[in-house]
């Protein structure tokens, strides 16, 4: 063998030589079979802000006194970017070992093999779920089978500013009412309100009023194949019924919505600027505090959302969660921190909520009990019991193209809102969109 | 019977062999020393060009395989998505509206600085410093403030008697405008390159220009605008390439839809669309494409008209 060749087998060993070493270095030391011992570190990635992080870390730390051999690492970003990254993560098998989901995008990844069913760590009793509601525990299953294990919930509910109609002189709307009931309520108060003041934000183009608006009206929004629940005229009618009322002057007009769709103290009903809007129970407290804080009337109560039906609740619920990716090689691990994170009451005591109101009963009462837990926090669990008890509540279904489908529809209302398009050329369109996105 | 003479091959000599190595270990540095850019083209652009590439032939979702679909992706695209015909639109008319405006102000200012004011390096500064924040998140944030219902803008408009609360960013009539204000708004970076080309004109040009009776204008016409031309299709190329990848202003103003109605979808914002929140990546990279191949025709167009037009001293 040549000198050179020599230089080179000895360059292509050391080479290889490193990349198993690199590789043997973030294997780590756990198991990707579900049993096993809890030990080694793994990673927790989840959206929110800095403080959220720290109550994290504070649950971290709790789990690391109960098992102290095992750690958590853990990974925060915003929201959006966020989704983005775990897009890109989940197609380089680099998701981390706990991976922070919601009942609105966790499907596609269930969908396409990255998630791990749960259903094994919860028979055989790793995963605790005896403490969370059937009907929230369905928010993270597909086909049957467990792909999320749902730690935080929200409701989507009618909220408005009751200082704001008691000074209106107007009753306050009530559970059943239906969205002509809704519609003809706005038309009364619009007349007392002050000048600039709207009677209800505009909600044409929100995907999640608009699958109120389809439930209420007895119908699903995503089939069981991924496909449109609701017809062109269901649309059509949501459309023209959003289209009325802003004609009326009774929403805010189009023009609006770019901020209302902004930063939820910015909102307008967060500043005074409407009545009445859509909210998830989180957001209440939030908007009341912003109110409070520019020395407005400030006191938000809340409703059912309008159905058509009576009996058919159409307040979606929704939940983040946690789920385990495929590619986890420390699935004990995983599973010990999501029951750790889901039912230990001191953790629930350190997290506070902070992702949706806790989905485990006994964690609900120690938050009520508690006197260091924020009012806030007590006024969300308090009305989501209320709405548990009640059985006011439902679910949908958020397939893969879901933030597509959304976008469509928002860009497609205001289309029609700003006169560029007729309400049956958007309804098209939106089907042409949809079934694209979907499939 | 031949007789066959042998040469004696000549010694290469000692001092041309140590030349050779001499260089091949100046090369080997030359090549140790560009290694980093090396890698970070072939891994960071090159890599990811070529891929894209084929990716733009393919339907794939980022999570899972490529499906080879042939030329679908363009098929699509020019023939059933009106989106991008919306998009291509915003963008030629951000990049028609601004860029002639952006050189206007440019070197009206720098004409102006030019005159040999007192203070300039602090006018020069004031005037360049939106070039170096206008295009941050920041400011895009500062501008949905400025435009909206009761922004900064309806505020002052109402101290002088007229109150609205129109939303400028809100209205698709407008939407646009506002970014195409923006763009304007950072016409620093092209100033300070227009100012550097007027220090460079002659002054005899103009001494003898006086003499002969040419007015300000007909200096202006004749000698700066020629003499400036070299640098006026530098600050135009600049920004019709940065009108094509205009993005960030976009995206803050419309909260990343290119709302409303489509009327701020730039091309790279519907590019960004398509790949990070459809994750339909091999449409994205097929657009990604079409985007290069229209931005180099513009460019060659641009270079094309350049040679009537642009005056070099040593033609």
């Amino acid at each position: 063998m040549s000198k050179k060749s020599i230089r080179m087998t000895t360059a292509v060993a050391a080479l290889a030589a490193g990349a198993v070493a690199l590789s043997a270095c973030g294997g780590g030391s756990g198991s990707s079979d579900a049993s096993g011992a809890v030990e080694g570190t793994i990673a927790y990635g989840f959206w929110g802000t800095p403080a959220r992080a720290e109550k994290v870390d504070a649950v971290g730390d709790l789990f690391k006194a109960a098992y102290p051999e095992a750690s958590i690492k853990t990974e925060v970003a915003d929201y959006y970017a966020y989704i983005e990254r775990l897009t890109v993560r989940a197609a380089g098998n680099d998701l981390p070992c706990a991976t922070g989901t919601q009942s609105t995008f966790f499907a596609q990844y269930a969908d396409k093999g990255v998630l791990r069913p749960l259903d094994d760590l919860i028979e055989s009793g790793q995963i605790d779920v005896s403490g969370i509601p059937d009907d929230v525990l369905e928010a993270g299953q597909i086909g049957g089978e467990q792909f999320m294990i749902p730690t935080g919930t929200f409701v989507r509910l009618l909220a408005y500013n009751a200082d704001m109609v008691a000074e209106a002189g107007l009753e306050k709307p009530n559970d059943d009412m239906t969205w002509e009931d809704y519609a003809a309520w706005l038309e009364q108060l619009q007349p007392k309100l002050p000048a600039g003041v709207y009677a209800a934000e505009n909600e044409g183009g929100l995907m999640f009023t608009f699958s109120s608006w389809v439930i209420g009206h007895g119908g699903e929004v995503f089939t069981e194949d991924n496909e449109l629940g609701f017809d062109k005229e269901m649309l059509a009618d949501y459309l023209q019924y959003w289209l009325d009322l802003a004609d009326a002057g009774v929403i805010l007009p189009p023009s609006s919505i770019p901020e209302q769709n902004g930063a939820l103290e910015l909102t307008p009903m967060a500043t005074g600027a409407a009545v009445a809007g859509t909210r998830d129970i989180p957001h209440i407290y939030i908007t009341e505090q912003a109110l409070a804080g520019a020395g407005k009337p400030s006191n938000i109560e809340q409703v059912s959302i309008p159905s058509e039906d009576e009996d058919q609740s159409a307040n979606i619920l929704g939940s983040n969660g946690i789920s385990i990716p495929e590619s986890c090689d420390n699935v004990p691990t995983a599973g010990a921190w999501i029951d750790f994170f889901a039912n230990d009451v001191d953790a629930a005591l350190a997290f506070q909520s902070d992702n949706g109101i806790l989905t485990n009963t006994d964690a609900q009462d120690a938050l009520l009990e508690d006197d260091t837990t924020p009012d806030g926090v007590k006024q969300n669990v308090t009305i989501l019991r209320g709405l548990t008890e009640a059985g006011d509540l439902t679910t949908s279904r958020y397939p893969a193209g879901l933030n597509t489908i959304s976008n469509e529809l928002l860009r497609l209302y205001q289309s029609v809102a700003f006169g560029e398009m007729t309400v049956d050329a958007a309804v098209d369109a939106f089907f042409a969109s949809a079934e694209d996105a979907l499939n | 019977m031949t007789t066959t003479i042998e040469r004696p091959v000549a010694p290469v000599p000692t001092a041309v062999r140590s030349g050779r190595a001499r260089r091949r270990r100046e090369n080997l540095a030359g090549y140790a020393f560009m290694t980093p850019w090396l890698l970070g083209f072939v891994f960071i652009i090159g890599g990811p060009v070529v891929v894209s590439l084929y990716l733009s032939f393919t339907d794939y979702a980022v999570i899972g395989d490529a499906e080879w679909i042939g030329t679908e992706n363009y098929v699509r695209m020019f023939t059933s998505d009106p989106r991008f015909w919306a998009a291509l639109r915003v963008t030629f008319i951000y990049l028609l509206v601004s860029v002639p405006l952006v050189q206007v102000f440019a070197l009206f200012l720098a004409t102006v600085l030019n005159r040999g004011i007192r203070a300039l390096p602090v006018y020069r500064a004031v005037f360049y410093v939106p070039s170096l924040i206008g295009g941050s998140v920041a400011i895009a944030i500062l501008w949905r403030f400025i435009f909206e219902s009761d922004g900064l803008l309806n505020n002052l408009l109402s101290v002088v008697g007229i109150d609205t609360s129109y939303s400028w960013i809100g209205t698709p009539s407008t939407a646009l405008s506002t970014l195409i204000v923006l763009n304007i708004w950072q016409f620093g970076a092209a100033m300070i390159i227009y100012l550097a080309g007027l220090k460079n004109i002659p002054t005899e040009l103009y001494e003898a220009a006086q003499i002969d009776g040419a007015g300000a204008w007909r200096q202006f016409r004749s000698i700066t605008l020629p003499m400036l031309s070299p640098v006026i299709f530098f600050n135009v190329l600049m920004n019709v390439v940065a009108a094509f990848q205009a993005f960030n202003s976009a995206y803050v103003v419309s909260n990343g839809t290119g709302g409303p109605a489509d009327s701020t979808l730039f091309y790279t914002l519907y590019l960004y669309q398509r790949g990070f929140v459809d994750f339909d990546m091999g449409y994205a990279s097929a657009l990604g494409w079409v985007l290069l191949i229209i931005s180099g025709a513009v460019a060659v167009l641009l270079f094309t008209l350049s040679r009537r037009v642009v005056y070099y001293g040593d033609e």
